[in-house]
C-alpha cells in the first residue's frame, strides 16, 4: 500500500525535472530575467499587416519570453540597455523614424537585435550580415518553411521586401511569381537577425519561429496539441461526451477550454455540465479554463474577477476535475489588472489573438509563463501545402492546433478524420507539469497523471445523479402554517363581503341620490 | 385716523377682490409650482438629479458632452450642471430615437444664443420643462375647478400645488431623464381629455394638443410605445364627442396616427436595447422566482442550461457568455418574444402576483432613492435628498400600501366612483360627458402598462426607475378623484360650457 501511495509523488518529482529542462524557455538564464523589448513604429490597422505585432507577441510568449511592448513613439532615451534583445517591426518602412532617443539608442545598441521588415536597418546588423535588401513588388510569392510552403498574395510595392544578399544562417525561401528568383524569408548570425515580413494566419508565423527559436537559443522538443475552444454550460453536452469518445478512439489527446460559471454552480444544469467537463478529462482530455468575458463596462474598480476565479476553479477541484491551465485573449497577459486578478492561478496559458473590435493598442510588459503554446487554428495549417513525407514533423514552437467546438456530428467527424490524416504526431498536455494554485486547493499534472491537493484524480470515478427535484426556490420557515391559511381563507372570505356590500351600497346609494337630485342645477352649480 | 384708514381699507378689499377675479384657482396653483420649482431649480443651492449612466444615450447624439473632469465620481452622487457642447463633428449617431431630443436641441441653441456657446447649463432644459409644465398644472386645475364654488377651488389649487409642485417631480426637470417630459405629456394629456370633457376651451385646440402630447409622450421612451396604442384607444370616445364630421375626421385621423406612432416607437427600438430586456426579461424575470426554471426556460423555447443565467444581469463585469455574441443570438434572444414573456406570466398568474407585488414595493417611491439631488459643490454627502417641499412625495412613499393588492383596490375604487357618471352619460347618449371615466381609465393603464413592461420587458431589473409612469399617474388620478369628491361632482352631471353641450 505504502509503495502504491508513493508512485505519485515519484512520477511528480519526475516531471518536474522533466519540466525545467523541457522546451520553451532560452538556454540562457540571463536572458529570460531580462527579456526583450519589442517596438514597433506602426500597428498597420486597416493593412496586411494588421496584428502581427501580436502573433510576434503570442511567438515570443510560446518561447517562453518576458516582453515590454511599446511604440517607438513612446521610446524614452536609455530604455534599450535594459534589455539584452531587442526586436523592432517596421510595418510602415515609407516613415522615418522620427524619436530623437530611439534613433540615438538604437544605433549606439550592442545586444541581441531582430528586425521585421523595413529597409532601415541599423549598420551594426548590415555589415554583420552582409545584408542588402530590396524592394520587390510582386503579385505573388511562394514562402516556404518548416515543411510547408504557401502562396502569399504580394504587397504594396512601399511594404514589399525580399533579401537580396546576406551571410549568416538562412530561414525559409521566398519565392516571387514575376521573377522566379528565391532569396532567404529571413536571416541570422545569432545574435542579429533580419525578416523580411510577419503576417498573421500566414505561414510566415512558423517561418519567423524557426527564426525565433534559434535567436532565442530554445532548447527541447516542442509539443502539439489540439486545443477544442468555445464550451459553454449552454453547449450540445451530448456532442462534447461524444467529441471525447471519437478523439480517445482516434487516439488523440486533446485540450477542451471551458467556460467559467460564477452563479448558480450548485444547479442541475451546472452539475451536468460538470459530469460533461469529467467525463472528457476521463477520456484523456485536458481541460484549461476560458477567460470569462469581460463586458466593455467593466471597471478598474471591480475586484471580483479574482474571487470568482477562485470559486470556480476550487469548484472544479471539488468536482475531481484538474485544470492545468488557462486560455485567454491577448490582452489578459499584457494587463496587470488581469493578470494579477484572473492569471495568477495558473503557469500555463493560452494565448489567442484580441478581438480587433476591442481596440486594443499594443504595449505593456508581460511575464514568462512555463508554458504557453501559439495557437494555430486548425484550418489555417490546413491551407499550408505540406513538403516532403506524410508525417509532419513538429513545429519550432510548442503549438496548439485550434478548433471551435463542433456545430453537429457531421462536422465532428471530419475535424477528427482530418487530425488522423495528418499524421501529426499529437502530445499529451498532462505528460508535461503544469500546475494551478487557489489559496485552497491545487492541482497539477505530470507524467500523465493528475493530480488534486497531492492525490492523483481517478478518472473513472462514478458520476452523481442529476438531482431531478434540485429546489430552486428557498422555502421561508413558517410556523402555525395552517392556522395562518385558515386565516387567510377567512380574510378572503370577508374581504369579498365587504366588496360585495360596497357596491351593494353603491347601487342602492345611487338610485337614492338619483331620485333626489333627479333635476340639474342644484345649489352648487351656480357658479 | 379713521377716515384715512377707511378708504384704505376698502382699497385694499377691493384690490384683493380685483385679484382674486384674476388670480383664479387654475392661476394660484399654476403660480405657485413655478414659484415652488424656480425656487428649487433656479436658485441655490440648485437641486437636480444625479446622473445614473443613462446621461450619455441623451447627450452625445445632441451634441453634448461630459466636460466635468470628475464627471465619473459624480454618478449617482451629485447633479451636475454645466456640460460641454462640441466644437466639432459630432461622430456619434443617435443610438435612440425619441422626442427628448427635441427639447434638448431647443434647451441647447437657448444656451447658445444667450449664455455661452462652449458651456451647457441644463437650466436651459429645465426651464422649457417648467414652463410646459406650468402650462400643464393651469389646465389640470382649471379643468377641475372651473364653474367651481371659489373656495373649493382654492382648495382644490393648494392640494395640487402640494402635490405636483413637489420637488420630487421638478428635480427631474434638471436632468436628462425622459421622466421630467413624461411627466409634463402625462399632465397634458389628462388636462386636455378633461377639458374636452367639459368643454372648456374650444374642442379642436385640445384635441390638437391632447394628440401632439400624446405623440411626444409615445416617441419619448421606447417603453412608452404601448402608451400610444391605449391612448388611440381611449381616444375613440373622444371621436364621438361632436357630431361632426370634420370633427370625427380630424379625431380619428389623430388617433390612428398616435396608433402609428405607437406601433412605429416599437418597431424601431434599436435591436440592442431589445437584447438588453429580452436579457432582464428572463433573467430577472422568469427565472429567479420559478419553481423549475428549467421547465421555464423549456416554455419559452430556450435551452434549460441557460438556467445559469438565472438572477444575473446584462452589465456584469464578467460573466461565462458574451451577451452579444452569436451563442447568446441563436440560442437565447432568437428563441423568444415578449410575447411569449407575457403568456408566460398568464400562464403562471402566482409568479405573475410576486412580480406585481415586487413592482408595488417602488410604485410610491416618486424619487429614485439611489439619486442625489445636489451638486458637489454644495458640500453634501453622496447622493443626498433635498428636503425643500417634499412633503407629499415623503408621505406617499412612507404610508401607501407597498402591495399589489391595494393598487387594485384603488383602481377598483376609482373606476367604481367614476362608472355611475359613465353609465347616466351613455343612458342619456351625452359622450362628451362619457368621456371622463375613459381618460381616467385611460391615465390608470398607462400607470400599469408602465408596471407590466417592466416586468414582461426586463424583469425586476431598474423595476424602481421604470414605474414612473405608475407613480406620475397614480398622483394624477387621485387628485382628480380628490377633487371631484370634494367638489361633488362624482356621479351628479358636471356643468360644461354651452357652446360644447349643443355641439
Amino acid at each position: 500500500m505504502i509503495r502504491w501511495r508513493t508512485i505519485p509523488l515519484v512520477v511528480l518529482a519526475l516531471a518536474t525535472v522533466v519540466s525545467f529542462s523541457g522546451f520553451g524557455r532560452p538556454a540562457s538564464a540571463a536572458a529570460a530575467q531580462q527579456g526583450a523589448l519589442l517596438l514597433y513604429d506602426s500597428e498597420a490597422k486597416s493593412t496586411p499587416h494588421e496584428g502581427n505585432i501580436e502573433t510576434l507577441q503570442r511567438l515570443l510568449a510560446s518561447f517562453g519570453q518576458a516582453v515590454t511592448v511599446q511604440s517607438e513613439d513612446d521610446y524614452r532615451s536609455g530604455e534599450m540597455s535594459a534589455y539584452d534583445r531587442v526586436l523592432v517591426v517596421r510595418n510602415a518602412p515609407d516613415l522615418e523614424p522620427r524619436n530623437p532617443d530611439y534613433i540615438r539608442d538604437l544605433a549606439a545598441y550592442g545586444g541581441s537585435y531582430l528586425q521585421i521588415g523595413g529597409t532601415d536597418i541599423p549598420k551594426r546588423v548590415r555589415d554583420r550580415l552582409a545584408l542588402r535588401v530590396v524592394s520587390s513588388p510582386s503579385a505573388a510569392y511562394r514562402l516556404t518553411a518548416g515543411g510547408y510552403s504557401q502562396l502569399l498574395p504580394g504587397m504594396p510595392e512601399t511594404d514589399a521586401f525580399t533579401i537580396a544578399g546576406a551571410g549568416g544562417q538562412a530561414y525559409g525561401q521566398v519565392i516571387p511569381e514575376s521573377t522566379g528568383a528565391a532569396s532567404p524569408y529571413a536571416v541570422s548570425d545569432g545574435t542579429v537577425a533580419y525578416a523580411s515580413d510577419l503576417e498573421s494566419g500566414t505561414l510566415t508565423e512558423i517561418a519567423l519561429a524557426d527564426l525565433l527559436k534559434d535567436w532565442l537559443k530554445a532548447s527541447g522538443d516542442p509539443g502539439m496539441y489540439v486545443l477544442i475552444k468555445e464550451i459553454y454550460p449552454f453547449s450540445d453536452l451530448h456532442l462534447l461526451r461524444s467529441m471525447a469518445d471519437k478523439l480517445y478512439g482516434a487516439g488523440i489527446p486533446f485540450l477542451i477550454a471551458v467556460k467559467p460559471v460564477f452563479y448558480n454552480t450548485d444547479y442541475p444544469a451546472m452539475k451536468r455540465y460538470l459530469q460533461a467537463l469529467a467525463y472528457a478529462q476521463s477520456r484523456n482530455g485536458t481541460v484549461v479554463v476560458d477567460a470569462p468575458a469581460v463586458a466593455a463596462t467593466s471597471t478598474e474598480d471591480d475586484r471580483s474577477l479574482g474571487g470568482k476565479m477562485t470559486g470556480f476553479l476550487d469548484l472544479l477541484a471539488d468536482n475531481g476535475i484538474a485544470p492545468l491551465g488557462m486560455n485567454a485573449p491577448l490582452f489578459w497577459a499584457y494587463d496587470e489588472g488581469y493578470r494579477s486578478a484572473g492569471m495568477k492561478f495558473f503557469d500555463s496559458v493560452f494565448l489567442q489573438p484580441n478581438d480587433p473590435q476591442l481596440g486594443i493598442s499594443a504595449s505593456g510588459a508581460t511575464v514568462p509563463f512555463a508554458s504557453s503554446p501559439f495557437s494555430i487554428p486548425f484550418e489555417q495549417l490546413r491551407q499550408y501545402r505540406p513538403e516532403g513525407g506524410p508525417v509532419r514533423q513538429p513545429l519550432p514552437m510548442e503549438t496548439a492546433l485550434t478548433f471551435d467546438f463542433f456545430r453537429d456530428e457531421a462536422q465532428l467527424d471530419d475535424s477528427v478524420a482530418a487530425l488522423s490524416d495528418s499524421w501529426i504526431p499529437f502530445a499529451d498536455y498532462k505528460s508535461g507539469v503544469h500546475a494551478v494554485q487557489t489559496e485552497n486547493r491545487e492541482t497539477h499534472s505530470g507524467g500523465g497523471v493528475l493530480f488534486v491537493n497531492g492525490k492523483s484524480v481517478d478518472l473513472n470515478g462514478a458520476s452523481e445523479e442529476v438531482d431531478g427535484d434540485y429546489a430552486y426556490t428557498q422555502q421561508a420557515d413558517v410556523s402555525l402554517k395552517k392556522l395562518f391559511s385558515v386565516q387567510n381563507r377567512i380574510l378572503m372570505v370577508v374581504f369579498l363581503a365587504v366588496l360585495s356590500l360596497f357596491f351593494l351600497f353603491l347601487f342602492l346609494g345611487y338610485r337614492r341620490y338619483k331620485r333626489k337630485f333627479y333635476h340639474f342645477g342644484g345649489r352648487n352649480d351656480a357658479l | 385716523m379713521n377716515r384715512v384708514s377707511a378708504p384704505s381699507a376698502v382699497r385694499l378689499r377691493l384690490f384683493f377682490h380685483a385679484s382674486f377675479r384674476h388670480i383664479t384657482p387654475a392661476v394660484f396653483a399654476a403660480g405657485a409650482v413655478l414659484i415652488i420649482a424656480i425656487i428649487a431649480l433656479f436658485v441655490k443651492p440648485y437641486i437636480g438629479m444625479a446622473d445614473n449612466g443613462d446621461y450619455f444615450r441623451a447627450l452625445y447624439s445632441n451634441g453634448i458632452y461630459f466636460n466635468a473632469p470628475d464627471y465619473d465620481s459624480s454618478y449617482f452622487g451629485y447633479f451636475v450642471r454645466h456640460y460641454g457642447i462640441f466644437q466639432y463633428y459630432n461622430e456619434n449617431g443617435a443610438t435612440l430615437t425619441s422626442s427628448q431630443a427635441l427639447f434638448i436641441k431647443l434647451a441647447l441653441w437657448l444656451n447658445i444664443w444667450f449664455y455661452d456657446s462652449k458651456t451647457f447649463d441644463i437650466r436651459f432644459l429645465a426651464a422649457i420643462y417648467l414652463a410646459m409644465y406650468t402650462a400643464a398644472v393651469y389646465l389640470l386645475v382649471e379643468s377641475l375647478t372651473w364653474k367651481a364654488p371659489a373656495k373649493l377651488g382654492y382648495a382644490v389649487a393648494a392640494i395640487a400645488v402640494l402635490a405636483f409642485g413637489d420637488t420630487a417631480y421638478t428635480a427631474y426637470f434638471n436632468s436628462f431623464y425622459g421622466e421630467g417630459l413624461m411627466l409634463v405629456m402625462m399632465m397634458f394629456i389628462f388636462a386636455c381629455g378633461l377639458l374636452l370633457y367639459r368643454g372648456r376651451y374650444n374642442d379642436y385646440v385640445m384635441l390638437a394638443l391632447l394628440l401632439v402630447c400624446s405623440l411626444i409622450l409615445t416617441t419619448g421612451k421606447q417603453q412608452n410605445a404601448p402608451m400610444g396604442v391605449l391612448i388611440a384607444l381611449a381616444g375613440l370616445f373622444a371621436v364621438f364627442v361632436r357630431r361632426s364630421r370634420t370633427w370625427r375626421i380630424a379625431a380619428g385621423g389623430g388617433m390612428t396616427l398616435l396608433l402609428l406612432a405607437g406601433v412605429a416607437s416599437y418597431a424601431l427600438i434599436p435591436q440592442e436595447f431589445v437584447n438588453i430586456n429580452k436579457y432582464h426579461a428572463v433573467t430577472r424575470g422568469v427565472l429567479p422566482d420559478s419553481q423549475d426554471p428549467e421547465q421555464s426556460l423549456k416554455s419559452l423555447g430556450i435551452d434549460p442550461q441557460f438556467s445559469l443565467l438565472s438572477g444575473t444581469i446584462y452589465y456584469e463585469p464578467y460573466t461565462t457568455v458574451d451577451v452579444n455574441s452569436n451563442l447568446m443570438l441563436q440560442q437565447f434572444y432568437g428563441k423568444f418574444g415578449f410575447g411569449s414573456v407575457l403568456a408566460y406570466y398568464i400562464a403562471h398568474p402566482d409568479q405573475a402576483m410576486r412580480m406585481l407585488n415586487l413592482a408595488a414595493k417602488d410604485a410610491f417611491t416618486t424619487r429614485p432613492p439611489a439619486i442625489g439631488n445636489y451638486e458637489r459643490a454644495e458640500g453634501k454627502a453622496f447622493g443626498a435628498h433635498t428636503h425643500f417641499f417634499s412633503l407629499y412625495s415623503f408621505l406617499k412613499m412612507t404610508l401607501a400600501p407597498k402591495t399589489f393588492g391595494f393598487i387594485f383596490l384603488w383602481i377598483l375604487i376609482v373606476a367604481g366612483l367614476y362608472l355611475p357618471s359613465f353609465i347616466a352619460a351613455l343612458r342619456s347618449r351625452d359622450r362628451r360627458q362619457a368621456l371622463r371615466l375613459p381618460m381616467v381609465l385611460l391615465m390608470m393603464t398607462i400607470g400599469l402598462a408602465g408596471i407590466a413592461i417592466s416586468i414582461v420587458g426586463a424583469g425586476d431589473a431598474d423595476l424602481g426607475k421604470h414605474e414612473f409612469a405608475f407613480t406620475a399617474a397614480f398622483d394624477l388620478v387621485t387628485f382628480v378623484t380628490v377633487a371631484d369628491v370634494m367638489l361633488g361632482r362624482l356621479w351628479r352631471r358636471v356643468p360644461v360650457a354651452v357652446r360644447a353641450a349643443e355641439a
